[in-house]
C-alpha cells in the first residue's frame, strides 16, 4: 500500500481506452508536474483519480492513504483529501460562490465528523482567503463561474482549494487562460499550502507555471502514459526541444 | 366559465393570495396594480380544472405567480386580456409533479392593444413517473403595435419514467411585434453533479443543490417578500420530500 499509487492502469470513456498501463506514485510534500501533447490522457486521468463516473477503469489499482479508492464516488474521494482544480469549471447557475463554499466546507467538515463551521467563522475565513487571491466581494455574490473570464474561474478554483486544504491537490491546467499577474497570484495560493504532508500534481502545458510552482519531479506523459521522468530541468528541456525530439531522445 | 369577478379598483395596489385554485375573473383597472399569488396544493385523492380570466386595463400592471404541487390531476389555466395601451403582464409558474401525479400550466396572453408587454416564465420538475406539462400561448392581434411579448419554459426530469410536455404557441397578426420562445426539458447535468461531488458534496445533496438552484432562479422574481418566503418554504419542503 501507498499514500499515492496508481499501478497498470488502464482507463478510459466508452470504447475508447485512453490510459494505458499507467502508472504513477507521488509520496508526501511531493509536487510532480505532467506535460505531453493534448489528447494524450492528462484530464483523462485527474478525472478517473476523482472518480468521474463517465470513466471507466478496466485495468489496475488507484490507492490513497493505503486505501484502494477505485471503488470510492467522488465525494468520499474528496473526503479523503482528494481535490482537483479543473480545467474548464463548470457554471453553476443559481448557487453563489459563498454558497457553495459553505456546501464544500461543510461536506468536508462532515467527513471529518466536525460540526458546520458557523456563518460568521466561514465568512471570516472566505474573506481572508478570497482578498488574497484579488477575488472581490461582489464576486463572492455572483453565480459560480456563470459570467466569469477564464481568470476568475481559476481564481475561484484556487480559493476553494485553500478553503478545502485538501491533502493532495490535482490542478488541472490551471495556468491556462491566465496573465502574468493572475499566475503569479493562482501561484503563491499554491505555494502557501506546501507542506511535508500536502502535495500537488500539476498539469501544464508549459515551463511557465513551473517557474513559480518548483516541482520535485516532471513527467512527460505520451499516448496514455509517462515515458519520460525527471526533475525540474526536464520541464525546461521540453520547452527548448519539443516533444517529438525528447520522446525519440 | 368562472362566475366571480373580482375588481381592482383604478390606480390601487392590490395584493391577492390565493391559498386553493379558484376560477374567476378579474379585471384590473386603468393604472391599478396587482400581485397575484396562486397556491395549488391539494390532497392527492383530489383533481382540480380551474380558469382564471384577466383583462389588464391602460397602464395597468398584472403580476402572477403559481405554484402547482397537489392533485392527483390538475390543469390550472391563466388567460391574460392586455386590453389597454401600456398595460403589462408577468406570469411565472413551478410545477412540481411526484408519484403519478398530471399537473398541466396553461397560460394565455393576447395583445388587443398598442405597446403592452407580457412575460411567461414557467419551470417544472417530474419525479418518479410524474407528468408535467405547460401550454403557452401568446397572441397578437392584427393592426397593434409595439408589442413584446416572452415565454420561457425549462423542466427537469430527476427519473426516467417521469415525462415532461411542452406545447410553445405564437400567433401573431401584427409587424411590430418582438416575441420570443423557448423550452428546454432534461435531467440534472451530470457535469455539475460531478463537479459537487469533487468537492465532498454526497450525490442526493448535490442533486438536491442544483434542483434547488434551477428553480430559485423564477422564485426570485416575486416581490412580494412574504409570498416569496412562502413559496420558498414549499418549494424546499417538496423537494426535501421527493428527493430523498
Amino acid at each position: 500500500m501507498a499514500w499515492f499509487k496508481i499501478t497498470n492502469l488502464d482507463a478510459g470513456t466508452g470504447d475508447k481506452q485512453i490510459l494505458s498501463d499507467f502508472n504513477l506514485e507521488i509520496k508526501p510534500g511531493e509536487v510532480h508536474a505532467i506535460m505531453g501533447p493534448n489528447g494524450t490522457g492528462k484530464s483523462t486521468l485527474t478525472n478517473v483519480i476523482c472518480g468521474n463516473p463517465k470513466y471507466t477503469v478496466s485495468k489496475g489499482n488507484i490507492e490513497f492513504k493505503d486505501k484502494d479508492i477505485l471503488s470510492l464516488p467522488p465525494e468520499e474521494r474528496a473526503g479523503m483529501g482528494i481535490f482537483l482544480g479543473f480545467q474548464n469549471p463548470i457554471d453553476i447557475p443559481g448557487v453563489s460562490v459563498m454558497t457553495f463554499l459553505k456546501y464544500a466546507t461543510n461536506a468536508q467538515r462532515a467527513f471529518k465528523g466536525l460540526e458546520p463551521l458557523d456563518a460568521p467563522s466561514l465568512l471570516k475565513k472566505v474573506k481572508l482567503r478570497a482578498q488574497a487571491l484579488g477575488i472581490s466581494d461582489a464576486m463572492l455574490k455572483r453565480y459560480l463561474n456563470v459570467g466569469f473570464s477564464g481568470g476568475e474561474k481559476k481564481r475561484i478554483e484556487t480559493l476553494q482549494m485553500t478553503m478545502l486544504e485538501p491533502d493532495f491537490a490535482i490542478l488541472d491546467e490551471m495556468d491556462s487562460g491566465l496573465d502574468i499577474d493572475a499566475l503569479k497570484v493562482v501561484a503563491e495560493g499554491v505555494n502557501v499550502l506546501k507542506s511535508p504532508e500536502r502535495s500537488f500534481l500539476l498539469i501544464t502545458h508549459y515551463d511557465r507555471l513551473l517557474t513559480y510552482i518548483e516541482p520535485d519531479v516532471v513527467h512527460i506523459m505520451v499516448a496514455g502514459k509517462i515515458v519520460r521522468s525527471g526533475d525540474k530541468s526536464l520541464a525546461k528541456e521540453l520547452e527548448e526541444k519539443g516533444y517529438a525530439e525528447l520522446i525519440n531522445a | 366559465m368562472p362566475e366571480e369577478t373580482l375588481i381592482i379598483k383604478a390606480g390601487s395596489k392590490q395584493t391577492v393570495w390565493e391559498d386553493a385554485p379558484i376560477s374567476r375573473r378579474i379585471i384590473v383597472e386603468s393604472g391599478a396594480k396587482l400581485l397575484h399569488y396562486r397556491l395549488q396544493e391539494m390532497p392527492l385523492t383530489q383533481t382540480n380544472n380551474s380558469e382564471t380570466i384577466i383583462e389588464v386595463q391602460e397602464n395597468a400592471v398584472y403580476e402572477s405567480f403559481i405554484l402547482q404541487t397537489g392533485a392527483e390531476k390538475s390543469f390550472l389555466k391563466t388567460v391574460v386580456n392586455l386590453v389597454g395601451e401600456k398595460a403589462s403582464a408577468f406570469i411565472g409558474g413551478i410545477y412540481l409533479a411526484a408519484g403519478k401525479q398530471k399537473l398541466r400550466l396553461e397560460t394565455e396572453v393576447y395583445h388587443k392593444a398598442e405597446n403592452t408587454i407580457s412575460e411567461q416564465q414557467v419551470r417544472g420538475v417530474a419525479a418518479d413517473n410524474a407528468e408535467g406539462e405547460f401550454v403557452g400561448l401568446i397572441d397578437v392581434a392584427g393592426g397593434v403595435k409595439a408589442i413584446i411579448g416572452n415565454q420561457m419554459h425549462k423542466a427537469l426530469m430527476l427519473s426516467e419514467t417521469a415525462g415532461v410536455k411542452c406545447v410553445p404557441e405564437l400567433a401573431i397578426a401584427s409587424e411590430d411585434v418582438k416575441c420570443t420562445h423557448g423550452s428546454s426539458i432534461g435531467m440534472l447535468d451530470e457535469n455539475q453533479l460531478f463537479y459537487l461531488q469533487s468537492r465532498g458534496i454526497p450525490l442526493s445533496q448535490a442533486r438536491f443543490i442544483l434542483t434547488s438552484a434551477f428553480l430559485a432562479e423564477i422564485l426570485n422574481t416575486i416581490t412580494e417578500e412574504n409570498c416569496l418566503q412562502n413559496f420558498r418554504q414549499k418549494v424546499e419542503t417538496w423537494l426535501f420530500v421527493n428527493m430523498k
